[in-house]
């Protein structure tokens, strides 16, 4: 049974928010009043900013200004594999749906997030606990 | 030219010369000197393989890094194993400290599961990626004698130290996938770096090696530039000519020309770690497409002509910029080399392999 995904969530804001606060800060910040919703496998869990940390919760939530819908697998790809994010998205592997300032707002957070994980020694452990189950064989990077 | 060179340079006598410079130069330092380098410290030792089938970068780095922001640093243990046969493949692993051995002189370490040794006569480098199917065993005679270490200005504070072996042999397996390569005595470039500076500060560096195709050909060429990040203001530039297994020309700072052209794109080039392609997306690299370095120097000149071609990127987080990254982008191509040095004409055609770093 794969770890559900708000918790693995909890657990990445959680590492970056301890040892690279600043980082979490401007995620914070940039995210401002965004709720978004997250499915990942069609687990459902929502983001958004409450007393000044980002929280994640279990379940869709009553509404949101941006919604994603992906797999397991797509996010493994993406953060080990290197599938590009366009890619991933052209190609279906990530459905993005909100306004387009919105998803811009989103996207900057999300940068400043990267930016802090990349910056930490815990990363690896969470990739791992993302695992739905025995590792797929990697992607060979194939230049197109 | 002859072979007579590689069989001077296999003696026993030159082995033995060379052995004392791998043990008394190419020793792991393993850690900071002086008070202002502690926490900025790096090391890393570094062996290029190149053949007509395969290009592999080795590569056993130690950094000292602040993983807690405002914590205090750690010296983290990372190993870069990446192979062109020709797509390129491979990637960077980080060892727990408590799997990682690394003593201060001696020449040799292991961070997690690969390794570097040294037996009296030959580097022996066996690395297996763990999720990748990467890896290789392999037995590395240097052939050169190296440079006295250079000192190379990476800020008017910060000097890394650079030691080079241009030319060694490399006998052993290559694994890519489902593809194994047997290397016999195939050209390999190596070195070893250390100094205290952060990734991001105001500095960029290119640097690169040629080997002849024609091993019996006894000329080998290194080329290193620092300069300021945005790469206005030249620090060092030097050209190092061996001939044989001894160092043989040197031509320095206002003695070199260095005129990049054109801008080499790489459309989807490898970038390791994978996740680091998220922040740091597209083909653009920063990096010409073609250079021409020329060196003059009395009578002596050498004018080099590389064409560049094919390469991947390694991507790091800024130690300055919160948000910023450094590349290494390590791209292959072709060197032309011709010229007379004292007095004896200078040809080489061969692999090149180059090192451009680059801030963003």
């Amino acid at each position: 049974m794969p770890e559900p995904i708000h918790r693995l969530l909890t657990d990445a804001l959680a590492l970056v928010e301890r040892d690279q606060p600043r980082h979490h800060a401007a995620l914070v910040q940039r995210w401002g009043a965004l709720t978004l919703h997250l499915r990942v496998d069609g687990e459902d869990a929502h983001l958004r900013v409450e007393d000044g940390r980002m929280e994640v919760s279990p379940g869709p939530p009553p509404e949101a200004r941006i919604a994603v819908r992906t797999t397991r697998h797509a996010l493994i790809a993406l953060i080990e594999d290197g599938l590009p994010l366009d890619d991933a998205i052209e190609s279906g592997l990530i459905e993005i749906q909100g306004a387009l300032d919105d998803l811009d707002r989103a996207w900057q957070a999300t940068l400043w997030y990267l930016h802090g994980a990349v910056r930490t020694h815990g990363g690896e452990g969470l990739v791992h606990r993302l695992r739905p189950g025995p590792s797929p064989e990697p992607t060979p990077h194939v230049p197109t | 030219m002859n072979a007579s060179w590689r069989r001077e340079a296999l003696s026993d006598r030159t082995q033995a010369q060379i052995a004392r410079d791998v043990e008394t130069t190419d020793f792991l330092r393993g850690g900071p000197r002086l008070p202002f380098e502690a926490g900025r410290w790096k090391e890393w030792t570094h062996f290029v393989v190149v053949t007509p089938d395969v290009t592999l970068l080795a590569n056993f780095s130690f950094a000292e890094e602040r993983p807690v922001e405002g914590g205090p640093p750690t010296l983290t243990a990372r190993a870069i194993l990446m192979v062109s046969d020709p797509t390129w493949d491979g990637d960077v692993e980080r060892a727990h400290p408590e799997d990682t051995e690394l003593t201060p002189g001696a020449v040799g370490c292991r961070i997690g599961p690969h390794q570097l040794s040294w037996d009296g006569r030959a580097f022996r480098v066996r690395m297996r990626l763990t999720r990748r199917k990467v890896a290789c065993d392999l037995r590395i005679v240097p052939i050169t004698r190296p440079t006295a270490t250079s000192r190379l200005p990476f800020s008017q504070r910060d000097r890394v130290q650079w030691l080079v072996f241009p030319r060694c042999l490399a006998w052993g397996d290559i694994t890519v996938g489902d593809r194994t390569h047997r290397v016999e005595a195939a050209s390999c470039y190596h070195d070893h770096n250390w100094g205290a500076f952060g990734w991001g500060e105001d500095f960029a560096w290119e640097w690169g090696f040629a080997v002849p195709d024609d091993p019996d050909n006894p000329w080998s060429l290194v080329f290193s530039r620092v300069t300021d990040a945005r790469r206005h203001a030249a620090r060092s530039t030097g050209l190092f000519l061996w001939r044989g297994s001894r160092y043989h020309r040197l031509f320095l700072e206002q003695q070199v020309r260095y005129a990049p052209r054109g801008s080499l794109a790489l459309h989807r080039a490898l970038k390791v770690p994978r996740v680091m392609g998220l922040l740091r997306p597209g083909d653009a690299l920063g990096v010409p497409a073609h250079l021409t370095v020329e060196a003059r120097k009395g009578d002596d000149t050498l004018v080099c002509e590389a064409t560049l071609s094919d390469g991947a990127q390694i991507v790091l987080p800024s130690e300055i910029d919160p948000t910023g990254t450094q590349a290494i982008n390590e791209i292959g191509g072709r060197l032309t080399v011709h010229g007379t040095v004292r007095g004896e004409p200078v040809h080489l055609t061969g692999p090149a392999v180059l090192e451009f770093v680059r801030r963003a």
